[in-house]
């Protein structure tokens, strides 16, 4: 729960509009379970919010902070933002389904104590990278009981609208490279229904959210042919409402950004100038409109 | 009975960025031309026009970039042979620094509801240091690395402004004359 004398920490960005509450705890059982809450200025009806969920392969090394930028985005947007962080392998036991199971329970957090953060909360949204597009997209899809957290906050139902980028659908098809098998604890052979189930695509069912792919069409790790195409498929066919924002040449952290002839690096699918408006229209078209 | 010819000292190029031909949609080219070193009191400048043009989303949605630079360079060591190259001194190769002013234009359109989303507009500079070869007649081959800020604008206002500071690898391929 929140505890505003000690965990707020505001922080008044360079326009002077967003607020942030930073390291709050959703989850006292793990040290590595906390979040940033940005909130734009406040308003006379709650706010639609989005959980933002950074990349990473799952591995240890790579934290909320290289997300942040897009947290303050889209509370610039009007959207509060929520940028999680989670269970990690190998040194934090982030194995699935731990990981999983830490995004729904800040998920189950955020929304228990929507009336302290000003937000609907039956208008949260999520948009992760890489990894944190895998888990937004089991967040928009599993509700087996397995990843339902066991936290104070308790369960909750799947995300109202997802936004993944660049982000594994089917585990089993990805590269067996070692944040792969860590995660899900052995390579395909060793545990094939672990792979099953850590797969957004094996759990889409009828009544799955919108969702929104944003992917480079030249990602060497997350092939978008056997990774969101699939997926955007599968969402089809059960009558979910899907877009697909393809980069042309674009990569898993090699883009271009504002100039063409150059690739930058890192910079991913998401951060790239023409996503921008896609993401917001998404957002704005199935958990907003924002309040002024 | 030969002649000693002078050797060949070209004062312009033409470039294409390799990066921009990823994904096949879409191309940046640039027009080099070296400036007289009475100009500034250096040797070796040069000023370069590049403009960009590139499909910049397809799928569910149509994206169209249009961008254009103006950069700075200074072959610091003209007066020197280039390596593995077979100009003479005083040519646009070797190594460089460049400064360069970016402008480039967005415009996305949900083909799905059939509206366009918006059109923003990015500003940028960067900064490069590069090598230039030209191993075979006139053909260069031009590796550089950088850093670029940019900034994002949305002109409809709904899209926060977002500034991005990045390394950039860059790789062009162009022609001297």
């Amino acid at each position: 729960m929140l505890k505003l004398a000690t965990l707020w920490t505001v922080v008044l960005t360079a326009c002077g509009s967003i607020t942030t509450r930073d390291d709050v705890s959703y989850d006292d059982r793990y040290a590595s379970d906390v979040l940033d809450v940005y909130f734009p200025p406040p308003a006379s009806t709650p706010r639609p919010a989005v959980l933002v969920i950074h990349g990473g392969g799952w591995h240890d090394g790579i934290y909320r902070d290289s997300i942040a930028s897009q947290a303050e985005r889209l509370a610039e947007a009007g959207y509060v933002a929520i940028n999680i962080e989670y269970r990690l392998v190998p040194s934090e036991g982030g194995q699935y389904p731990h990981a999983v199971q830490d995004c729904y329970c800040a998920l189950a957090w955020t929304r228990a104590n929507a009336t302290a953060l000003g937000i609907d909360p039956a208008r949260v949204a999520g948009l992760g990278y890489s990894a944190g597009g895998h888990l937004v997209s089991m967040l928009g899809v599993d509700t087996d009981k397995d990843v339902q957290p066991d936290c104070a906050a308790g369960t909750t139902t799947p995300l109202a609208a997802v936004v993944s980028g660049a982000g594994p659908e089917d585990m089993a098809a990805l590269p067996q490279v070692s944040s792969v098998t860590e995660f899900v604890g052995g390579t395909t052979s060793d545990v094939p229904a672990l792979y099953t189930a850590a797969s957004p695509l094996s759990h889409v069912a009828p009544g799955a959210p919108p969702y929104l792919f944003v992917d480079g069409n030249d990602d060497w790790f997350v092939n978008i042919d056997e990774q969101a195409r699939p997926m955007q498929a599968a969402l089809d066919a059960v009558g979910a409402e899907t877009r697909f924002f393809e980069i042309p040449g674009g990569g898993h952290i090699l883009n271009s950004g504002v100039d063409g002839a150059s690739w930058e690096l890192p910079l991913t699918s998401i951060e790239t100038p023409e996503a921008a408006d896609a993401i917001v229209d998404f957002l704005d078209h199935t958990i907003g409109p924002v309040p002024q | 009975m030969s002649v000693d010819l002078p050797p060949a000292i070209y004062e312009q190029a033409v470039s294409v960025a390799l990066p921009s031909l990823d994904g096949i949609r879409g191309v940046d080219a640039s027009y080099e031309h070296a400036l007289a070193p009475s100009l500034l009191g250096l040797t070796g400048l040069a000023v370069l026009a590049s403009g960009e043009a590139r499909e910049s989303a397809t799928g569910d949605y149509t994206g169209a970039r249009l961008g254009v630079g103006l950069e700075l360079r200074w072959y610091w060591r003209a007066g020197h042979r280039a390596w593995l190259s077979r100009l003479a001194p005083n040519n646009l190769a070797g190594w460089f620094v460049g400064a360069e002013a970016l402008v480039a234009t967005d415009l996305v359109h949900d083909n799905a509801d059939h509206r366009w989303l918006g059109t923003s507009l990015q500003l940028g500079g960067a900064a490069h240091v590069g090598y230039r070869i030209a191993p075979w007649r006139e053909l260069t081959i031009t590796p550089s690395v950088g850093v670029e800020l940019g900034h994002d604008l949305d002109l409809a206002g709904r899209v926060p402004g977002y500034t991005t500071c990045y390394p950039t690898i860059g790789l062009d391929v162009g022609w001297l004359f």
